[in-house]
Order: structure tokens, then C-alpha cells, then sequence
């Protein structure tokens, strides 16, 4: 009775690994490409013909800062991801910068900050993210405006605001990744 | 009515998976802040428990292990249709993917398995599967419009996620901006629409 049941269970999981298997290797191509595809439109949406519009990336996936280059002219522009703590666990970002250190743009790619309230760190919620955008990575002190620094913040935020505006002055603290000769 | 159609009927009204059963009730109210974020999940569960109910009611199941056989053959399902989210909807995927995976331990998915398609035909168990998963799609609609309305002041916003470019313009603002009530959106907003939409729910289940 055991060993049936076993080996009818062994069956099932049989088959269920089999269509997961099929249907992953089936879909493999399509999901890198989306991966891929999402990745280089929010670059490309950062960028916005401030850098080479061509670039290659290997990885489906923004891990390291990646420096995107010309033959001629080296160091066009550099992306960097990167993570601050915000009011209500991490939240993720990617900021692109110019190879003469000006920020091009920045865009927040994960959070759980509260709707209606911590969400004003969204590009399509808010134009906060886009007064970041013209500003010199190095020269600019990363903290509020309440706090002494340079950014301004946003009333009902300011947790938000805070923590994130710090995490940003971290990672491009970092020297920008060079190209490869 | 026949047996056929009123298995179908019973799951979308008087045994409504939520607001009857309560079964399903945790991503019922973390996917719903709006519309499409609950049609999104609805379509992904249906499917999920369309492949799950006619597995169960055409293989046999193990008696003796028939939860750790059903849980698989819903987590085998669940993992289908992320990796075809994945690849076909990618915007949605990445809105609702973590959801979607939850689903594996959607109670309403096992207890319709377990409950009813291994004890029936499959082609009841297919209807029973649609009825149910119906049902649960209004609760979340319903629950997601109410919730969008109240706490974003829209409806149907980010449509495009789900059907493409042409549909963006289908949202519709319900209240003027600046009305917005955002405890709504969150969880205990949740609590509040869910508990009183199961207490109107009352009268349909003592019929």
C-alpha cells in the first residue's frame, strides 16, 4: 500500500515537473528577451539621447553599475543601481550618470512605500524624481533640505525622502565604472 | 436546472468563494488596489484552477497523499502560467508575478481539488472550476473598483497592462482629485471594504 502510494506519487510529480520543464525551456527565449527589452527601455526612457543610443548589455538584469561607452570618446554615461531604506522596507533605484557627473535621471524600480503618500518617489506620480535630474552627483550634498542638504523634500515624505536621498548619494559616492581599453 | 448548470451557478453566487466561503480572502485583499490589478490575478487563478480541477477529476489521486499530490499538481499549474505571464504579458508580470505565485496557496484552488473535481467527471469538475473561478474574479473586481474609486479616485487605470497600448484610455476619474481617500489602498482599508462586503453578503448565504 505504501509503495503504491509512492510510486503513484512519484507519477504525478513526474508529469507536473515535465510540463514546468517544458513549458520554461518552451518560454526561455521570450522571457530573457522581456527582461532584456524592459531593462534597456527604462535605461534608454533615463538616458534620453544624452548618450550613445546603442548599447549592448550581456546580463537581463542591472546587478553593477555598467559603463556605457564610445570607442572615441570613452566614458559616455554610467548606470548604477543601487538600494536605500525607505519608510516601509528597501527600495530599489537606478540612476544614470554622464561622464561629465551630471545626473541624467533617476528612477526608483521597487518599493512598498505607502499609496498616496510615500509614492511621490515614482516618476509618473510625482515630479520629485525629476528635479534630481541636472544635478552634479559629487557637488551635490545628499540629504534633505531640513536636514542641511540640497534636496528639497515633500511634505508627509519626509522618512521616504530621507532615506532614499541618502541611499542615492551612496551608491554614486562609488567612482563611476570605467570602460575597457 | 440541470446538475451541469448549477454547479456552475452555485460557485460565482451562493457559495462565492469570498464573500460566502471566505476562502481566498489574503491575496483577495493584497492584490485589489484597483481594477486591474484584481482582473489580473482572477484570470491567472481561474486558469490555475481550470488545469488543477481537470487533473484532479481525470487522474486518480492518491488517497493516502492527496494533499501533497494536489498542492503539486496546483504549485505545476501556478509555475505555468507565471513563465507564461512572464513571457507573454511581461508588464503584467511584473505588477502581479509575486501574487501569482502565491496562488499555489490559494485555499479555494485546493479545497475545490480536494472537495469536489476528485469526487466528479471532468467536465462538471471544468464547470464547477469556471463557477468558482468566476466568483472569485467578481469578489476581486468588485473589491478592486470599490478600492480604486475610493482611494485613488479612478477606475479602470493601467488597463493598458493587461490589453495593450489601446486601452489606456479607459480609465475614468470618479472623483476629483484631491478627494482621494488612500486608506483605501491600504491593508486595513482592505479589512474595512472586505468585512462590510461580507456582511451585505449575509442575506444571500441565509437564503
Amino acid at each position: 500500500m505504501n509503495l503504491r502510494t509512492a510510486v503513484h506519487l512519484g507519477v504525478i510529480t513526474s508529469l507536473g515537473s515535465l510540463m514546468v520543464l517544458g513549458v520554461s525551456q518552451f518560454t526561455e527565449e521570450a522571457r530573457t528577451e522581456n527582461r532584456r527589452d524592459a531593462l534597456e527601455s527604462n535605461l534608454m526612457e533615463l538616458l534620453r539621447g544624452d548618450a550613445p543610443m546603442t548599447f549592448d548589455l550581456d546580463a537581463s538584469r542591472l546587478e553593477t553599475p555598467v559603463a556605457l561607452c564610445d570607442t572615441q570618446d570613452g566614458l559616455q554615461a554610467a548606470v548604477i543601481p543601487g538600494s536605500a531604506s525607505g519608510y516601509a522596507g528597501h527600495i530599489g533605484f537606478v540612476a544614470a550618470v554622464r561622464g561629465n557627473g551630471e545626473i541624467s535621471g533617476v528612477r526608483v524600480t521597487s518599493h512598498s512605500e505607502t499609496p498616496g503618500i510615500g509614492d511621490v518617489i515614482e516618476a509618473d506620480k510625482s515630479d520629485w524624481i525629476h528635479s534630481l535630474r541636472g544635478r552634479d552627483a559629487q557637488a551635490t550634498f545628499w540629504e534633505l533640505v531640513k536636514d542641511g542638504g540640497d534636496i528639497d523634500g515633500v511634505s508627509g515624505a519626509t522618512i521616504t525622502l530621507r532615506g532614499l536621498v541618502k541611499g542615492i548619494g551612496k551608491s554614486l559616492s562609488q567612482p563611476l565604472p570605467e570602460c575597457a581599453e | 436546472m440541470s446538475q451541469a448548470a448549477a454547479t456552475f451557478v452555485r460557485g460565482v453566487a451562493r457559495e462565492n468563494p469570498v464573500w460566502i466561503q471566505m476562502l481566498g480572502l489574503c491575496p483577495a485583499m493584497a492584490v485589489t488596489t484597483s481594477v486591474t490589478n484584481g482582473l489580473g490575478l482572477a484570470m491567472a487563478t481561474l486558469s490555475v484552477l481550470v488545469g488543477s480541477n481537470l487533473v484532479a477529476s481525470t487522474i486518480p489521486i492518491p488517497e493516502r497523499a492527496r494533499l501533497p499530490a494536489l498542492v503539486f499538481i496546483i504549485a505545476s499549474f501556478t509555475t505555468t502560467v507565471v513563465l507564461l505571464l512572464e513571457a507573454f504579458a511581461f508588464t503584467l508580470y511584473e505588477r502581479i508575478a509575486l501574487y501569482v505565485q502565491i496562488i499555489v496557496t490559494n485555499c479555494v484552488i485546493l479545497a475545490r481539488a480536494d472537495g469536489f473535481a476528485r469526487h466528479n467527471r471532468p467536465h462538471i469538475a471544468l464547470l464547477d472550476a469556471l463557477g468558482v473561478g468566476l466568483g472569485f474574479a467578481a469578489a476581486l473586481i468588485g473589491l478592486g473598483a470599490l478600492r480604486e474609486v475610493l482611494g485613488s479616485g479612478t477606475l479602470l487605470s493601467g488597463m493598458e497592462h493587461l490589453f495593450g497600448e489601446a486601452t489606456r484610455n479607459w480609465e475614468i476619474r470618479v472623483l476629483p482629485k484631491g478627494f482621494e481617500f488612500p486608506l483605501a489602498l491600504l491593508p486595513p482599508g482592505a479589512f474595512l471594504l472586505a468585512g462590510l462586503a461580507i456582511a451585505l453578503f449575509r442575506p444571500v448565504k441565509d437564503t
